[in-house]
């Protein structure tokens, strides 16, 4: 099992998951469960390049925003296990809160 | 877009150089997007005052982490030095001290020139040279240390995960 992740690290890892973004769509992906500004996701990008959890993937446009350049983002496989690894985490004290009752009788997770 | 350039000031330079065009980039994106704008300064302004700190912190305490370990070197270097006449360990000592250094903080790797003086400080101290023989060791050995720590740096450039 590999460090438990900080909530903007696994969401951006979560984001990455779907293939190599740009930080923009990275925002935009992860908004409604976890919003952030630029200095919250390029501070947690910067970690996460130096753990080697992403790497750089190289910078073109986005064919929907502009023609202006961005740089992308791609998962990498240590990222893919500390994402996974953290999911079943989250997903035993999901358990662990049901079997106290926390989440309610009508509550499936 | 012109406050948020000044604010951007909050950060620490390194991080700066690297991604305040990304970050303007982002906040134009988001400027562009948003139907309440007095709302995303509010939260960019929050964003900001919980990311800068943490980021000084950090880069402090690289600095710190750096500076530490090139002491404990140095000192560990002087202290040897009294107890050895081998040339080729001291060197090889010299040599893994800054390749470490070199590779592990980059863009602290002129820290290998404390490493490379302790020696002919410590040669100076113990009294076991002139001050001008010190000078000359002095010298071969910083070459060493600058050389370790190339070494370092290249060594991480070539092995750390390649962008495409």
């Amino acid at each position: 099992m590999t460090e438990p992740l900080t909530p903007a690290v696994f969401h951006i890892l979560l984001a990455l998951s779907g293939g190599e973004r740009h930080g923009y769509a990275i925002m935009q992906e992860v908004r409604d469960s976890f919003p952030m500004g630029p200095g919250t996701l390029y501070g947690t990008i910067k970690r996460m390049l130096a753990a080697g959890l992403v790497v750089e993937a190289g910078e073109r446009p986005d064919p929907v925003l502009s023609e202006e350049r961005r740089r992308y983002y791609r998962i990498t496989a240590s990222g893919k296990r500390a994402a996974g690894d953290e999911a079943k985490r989250l997903e035993s004290l999901v358990r662990l809160a049901k079997s106290k009752s926390l989440l309610g009788k009508e509550s499936k997770v | 877009m012109k406050l948020y350039r000044i604010l951007m000031a909050l950060y620490p330079d390194s991080f700066r150089r690297q991604y305040q065009a990304l970050m303007e980039q982002v906040f134009r994106d988001q400027l562009r997007d948003t139907r309440n704008r007095r709302r995303l300064w509010l939260a960019t302004i929050v964003d900001l005052l919980k990311s800068a700190p943490s980021l000084h912190l950090e880069e402090n305490m690289q600095t710190l982490a750096a500076f530490a370990f090139a002491i404990a070197c140095a000192l560990f270097l002087g202290r040897y030095e009294l107890h050895t006449d081998d040339t080729g360990v001291e060197v090889a000592f010299v040599l893994l001290f800054t390749f470490i250094l070199g590779y592990w903080q980059p863009k602290r790797s002129w820290l290998c020139l404390l490493i490379g003086l302790s020696i002919p400080l410590a040669e100076i101290g113990w009294g076991t040279i002139s001050p001008k023989k010190a000078v000359e060791i002095g010298a071969v050995v910083m070459v060493i240390s600058i050389a370790g720590s190339i070494g370092g740096v290249l060594a991480r450039r070539m092995l750390a995960p390649k962008s495409v």
